[in-house]
């Protein structure tokens, strides 16, 4: 059969095959060549394929088609060799296929190239040993878990990446929490890993859909360990001063004068309407986590880290993930978070033991998340059994590796220390 | 009509809000690791050149707009209306002072530029991004002044003033940058 294969622009290379009979090209998702370009009519030109014969016909399009340069009036028969001018787009009518490997696109020609830098690349190189050292300087064993399993944490807020092997649906891990969890079980009592994790929809400035996590474990730790522990770290790593704490609530109250576990329901409404920002259109169907988080985002986080890295801790008791609820104060999660710049760095727990407590979390996820139009997770995991069969009290901490050489180099946008970003991988 | 989700997102989109055609020239993703994801954007009227700031949360869409752009040439003004072809069917497209906007500054007759069509008529024009000036009138440069720092405005033949280098002269023909509306260099005439 016969192809258009696209010989000028950003599609270079590329190749469209002809049905037989009617091919319609154009702008219309529907079309049976979809050129989704501007400057191409979303019905542009009808290509009837009637093997040898082949006879092409503009629709009336607003820029126009040309055959060999001249502008296409009447209907004409094409030959092989013919050039198509669509709009500003050139195709050469071929009946085969040429050797790919001279058709490379142009795009191909710039992507195969790293979005980072050589010397950020060797930099990261040295903040991955420094890391290992400070684990090794306190007695952390290195550990290597699955990336791909049978098990997913069921967040309302997280979209795992499913991967069908044998009839059997795994997942893409978007921690190594379980794992980890697992090995504390039976015995490990400081594990560290640095591995790749993966969470759907997530691409920007400060997100990649694979990224690189650094995350650790320690039994018998208090919350206050954990959190000297973190502080001490990346003030190591970034050669910075010491860290500060300053709780979720206080951080609220400082930036907006919002007390997010005290105000009421009408309070907080009445607040986000009177804020100088757009909020979405539909923010008041959100729930309250949503509208802390939408102001969390806009006014608080831009404030946290500017000068040390900031602690934040006692987040709300409904945003514990798999945090327990903290001993002295049932309002509040035994969860902390460490920001730096403004950005988040990384997300600590004391964890949660409860098995029972897992099982409610796991439920009102899901109910939650099929309230979002988002398909229920599996909530039978081997981390139930760990926890049934007993974890040890425990602290756990997962923090972006990647953002912290952005922050290492002063980088604004994750793609200048990742060598191949999601949409060049 | 086509609906982008958020997940499409994406600078260049041209979308439809309220009724009227927005490109969207930035998008920014921020998400606590464990709570809701925002998408803070800006977007730009195509019919009126305003900016908006919008924030949309996971899952919200937008619809596509219909925006098609169109080679064509500018011909003549007529009144307060501007006057152009398309460069393959000779159908006449006619846009208002207030749709031109400043573009007016840049348009010469015969001039190719592209025609921003929605829903299939015309609302705005995009000019190349330089364009060749005859420069009608100038207060004549003080001898000696071949500073490019020292800038004098200069009358074009389209009746726009273009800040120039002192040692432009009536006559020469400048080539002037219309996405910020500078002065680039002298052109050598043959």
């Amino acid at each position: 059969m016969a192809y258009l294969l696209a010989t000028n622009g950003l599609d270079r290379g590329q190749a469209y095959e002809l049905v037989l009979g009617n091919n319609v090209i154009g702008r219309d998702a529907d079309c049976d060549v979809h050129l989704n370009l501007p400057s191409v009519s979303r019905k542009h030109v009808r290509l009837v394929a009637d093997d040898p014969h082949f006879t092409i016909s503009d629709l009336d399009s607003a820029n126009g088609t040309k055959i060999n340069g001249h502008p296409l009036t009447n209907p004409v028969s094409l030959q092989p060799g013919d050039v198509i001018t669509i709009a500003d787009l050139e195709f050469s009518f071929v009946l085969e296929l040429p050797n790919m490997t001279e058709n490379i696109s142009e795009n191909h020609r710039t992507n195969f190239q790293p979005t980072a830098a050589l010397s950020t690349l060797q930099r990261r190189s040295e903040l991955l040993v420094l890391v290992r050292a400070f684990f090794y300087d306190h007695g952390f064993d290195e550990v290597e878990t699955p990336v791909l399993s049978i098990d997913t944490v069921v967040d309302r807020h997280l979209f795992p990446i499913p991967v069908g092997i044998d009839n059997e649906t795994y997942w893409l891990q978007t921690s190594p929490e379980f794992h980890m969890k697992r090995l504390l079980t039976v015995g490990m009592k400081a594990i560290y890993q640095i591995t790749r994790a993966f969470r759907h929809a997530e691409k920007g400035p400060h997100h990649n859909l694979e990224f690189t996590i650094l995350e650790w474990y320690r039994t018998s730790w208090s919350t206050s360990d954990a959190i000297t522990f973190l502080g001490s770290l990346v003030s190591t790593i970034l050669s910075t001063n010491t860290h500060q704490t300053i709780s979720y609530q206080q951080a609220f109250m400082t930036a907006i004068e919002i007390d997010p576990l005290e105000d009421s329901t009408e309070k907080l409404l009445h607040c986000i309407a009177g804020l100088d920002f757009q909020p979405p259109e539909n923010w008041r169907n959100m729930d309250r986590d949503g509208w802390l988080d939408l102001l969390f985002a806009e006014y608080v986080q831009p404030t946290l880290g500017l000068h040390v890295p900031t602690i934040l801790v006692d987040y709300p008791l409904s945003q514990a993930a798999l945090a327990r609820q903290h001993p002295d104060n049932p309002k509040v999660a035994d969860r902390f978070e460490l920001f730096f710049h403004g950005l988040e760095l990384a997300n600590g727990y004391h964890e949660l033991l409860d098995v029972q407590e897992l099982r409610r979390r796991n439920d009102r996820n899901n109910r939650l998340r099929e309230q979002d139009g988002q398909p229920r997770l599996p909530q039978e995991s081997y981390l139930d059994t760990a926890m049934q069969s007993g974890l040890p009290d425990c602290c756990g901490v997962a923090l972006g590796f990647d953002r912290l050489v952005m922050l290492a180099i002063g980088a604004t946008d994750i793609s200048e220390v990742i060598a191949f970003p999601f949409d060049r991988a | 009509m086509a609906t982008y989700k958020t997940n499409d997102f994406r600078k260049g989109l041209r979308v439809e809000i309220n009724g009227e055609p927005y490109m969207m020239i930035e998008m920014n993703f921020v998400k606590p690791g464990k709570g809701n994801a925002f998408y803070k954007c800006k977007l730009r009227n195509l019919l009126r050149n305003t900016i908006l700031d919008r924030t949309y949360k996971g899952g919200d869409s937008l619809e596509s707009a219909d925006v098609e752009e169109v080679g064509c040439q500018y011909l003549y003004k007529q009144g307060d209306t501007f006057v152009f072809m398309n460069n393959v069917d000779f159908d006449q497209y006619e846009l208002s002072a207030e749709q031109v906007g400043d573009y007016w500054k840049y348009l010469t007759e015969g001039m190719k530029c592209q025609a921003i069509l929605w829903n299939e008529n015309p609302i705005t024009l995009t000019p190349p991004n330089h364009v060749e000036l005859k420069v009608e009138y100038c207060e004549p440069g003080a001898k000696g002044d071949t500073a490019t720092s020292v800038t004098k405005p200069v009358t074009v033949e389209t009746g726009a003033e273009i800040l120039c280098p002192a040692f432009i002269e009536m006559g020469n023909v400048i080539k002037v940058d219309t996405r910020t509306g500078d002065y680039v260099e002298r052109v050598n005439q043959k």
